[in-house]
């Protein structure tokens, strides 16, 4: 047998070698001191990639629904506009208003979407920390059990146990925003609803082990990128009235400070303000009758003075 | 809200944000991918979803990379990677610096080795990893070698530069 081939050594430390294919490659390292000598240098290797990826840290704060806004309460439309609209006033934002029904390019100078996202940060509302993912052990002999990973959805293993347990509720709410999403595709985009009954079949197949259809499974999610209008399209100028109106009637905005312009990106609208260390943006979306925002701060924000913010948040 | 979307939704979205958030960078793009990825899970849900859920969720990744890439858009990523922690200040500033530099060395890496990796690291197998990318389960084992090897590799030579630059 000639030497051992560094995929299959990974295979090895992976547990990923079915255990009527063991013997042969034993045998080998049995009389190759070679071979066991790259084993054991694959292995640190490997062990060394996996702490690396594990420097980078899942996120640490997740958009959760705040206390004040779970209960559920549809603003009245004509009320709520008029309360915004005097706010704004009050806060000097009128430039937006006068927006309202004007030329789309005398809109643009209020925003330069193509600065946002680049300094995204800190969430209002943190859940605690997600641990970093476990190594899987590297059980250098321990066999792939055959076919144990071939048929429906993964088992819950080590490595993602941990990661199903946290704050439920803002899970749920998050849930709950991807299904309102869904909806609003569905209603919106009936040529992408007809490319995703086209693509989901393909990726369904794609996940079973018949692998020689993974190029149509790719195809149908080309498809369906290729369909419908992204969702992460960079944030677009907006006016007052228009914005209120997509949030049901009613508009939060930072007490005491001077919104720098306003936006929407999908299905959210974005009050932008300026700060010291950067742009601190007020997302909200109406879901389901109620508003749900997220302050999204820039990097390096003290967290008190974003949650001092945060109390600030009002209709 | 159906049963079995709620239960893939907790099964899965933090193992997919987490490793969106790895690939990205950026915590409210992870989060905002695997909201229209759960989103596209509701309207068709999938009979294997762990593969099919990471699949949508890299397909969008690399959609979102082209178009700006083709707006110009020059997306600075590492700035958005402060650590939260209670460490003293340099301690902070060393593993911002640390973090700046996998990600550095994950950058080299061609996109397919990147996904093995970073999917591998969610405790896929090696069937899931060759479902979700497309790739021969046979190639799986190469294909992680090679990203682990460059991975270090290239760890190491922005490790070894910074130490010449100081």
């Amino acid at each position: 047998m000639s030497h051992l081939e560094e995929g299959l050594l990974h295979a090895l430390l992976d547990g990923e070698i079915a255990s009527d294919e063991l013997p042969p490659i034993q045998a080998h390292l049995a009389g190759c001191t070679e071979c066991r000598a790259r084993l054991e240098q694959e292995r640190r290797l490997l062990a060394e990639a996996e702490g690396l990826v594990e420097v980078l840290e899942a996120p640490t704060g997740a958009a959760t629904l705040p206390p004040e806004l779970k209960r559920s309460a549809r603003p009245h439309w004509g009320r709520r506009l008029a309360w915004a609209a005097s706010v704004l006033a009050a806060v000097g934002l009128g430039y937006v208003a006068r927006g309202a029904g004007v030329a789309r390019e005398s809109r643009q100078t209020l925003a330069n979407p193509t600065e946002q996202r680049t300094d995204s940060g800190v969430l209002a509302v943190s859940t605690p920390a997600i641990e970093p993912v476990p190594a899987p052990p590297a059980a250098v002999f321990a066999p792939r059990r055959r076919g144990a990973n071939r048929a429906g959805p993964a088992p819950r293993d080590a490595a993602t146990k941990p990661l199903a347990e946290p704050e439920e509720k803002g899970a749920a709410e998050r849930l709950e925003k991807a299904v309102v999403t869904a909806a609003t595709l569905a209603d919106s985009a009936p040529g992408a609803r007809a490319a995703q009954a086209v693509a989901a079949p393909a990726a369904d197949r794609a996940a079973a082990p018949a692998l020689g259809r993974l190029g149509e499974a790719s195809g149908g999610f080309a498809r369906l990128n290729a369909a419908r209008q992204p969702l992460l399209a960079p944030p677009e100028p907006i006016s007052l009235p228009d914005a209120v109106r997509r949030l049901g009637g009613s508009l939060r905005l930072v007490e005491g400070l001077v919104p720098l312009r306003l936006e929407a990106q999908g299905q959210s609208i974005r009050v932008v303000y300026a700060l010291g260390q950067g742009e601190l943006v007020l997302s909200q979306q109406l879901i389901d009758g109620r508003v749900v925002f997220q302050l999204i701060a820039p990097p390096g924000f003290p967290a008190d003075s974003l949650a001092r913010l945060r109390a600030r948040v009002q209709e | 809200m159906s049963g079995p979307i709620a239960e893939l939704f907790a099964q899965y979205h933090d193992s997919l944000v987490r490793m969106l958030y790895r690939r990205t960078g950026d915590r409210d793009r992870a989060e905002e991918i695997a909201q229209e990825t759960f989103a596209r899970a509701v309207v068709a849900p999938p009979r294997s979803p762990r593969p099919w859920l990471f699949a949508v969720a890299l397909n969008l990744v690399r959609e979102d990379a082209r178009r700006a890439s083709r707006q110009g858009r020059r997306l600075i990523l590492y700035k958005a990677e402060q650590p939260e922690s209670a460490a003293a200040p340099d301690e902070e500033l060393d593993r911002g610096e640390r973090v700046a530099q996998v990600r550095a060395a994950l950058d080299t890496l061609t996109e397919r080795d990147r996904e093995a990796l970073l999917l591998k690291a969610e405790g896929f197998s090696y069937d899931e990893i060759a479902a979700t990318l497309g790739l021969a389960r046979g190639a799986i084992g190469t294909t992680l070698a090679r990203a682990r090897r460059r991975l270090v590799d290239a760890y190491r030579a922005g490790e070894e530069k910074r130490h010449v630059a100081s």
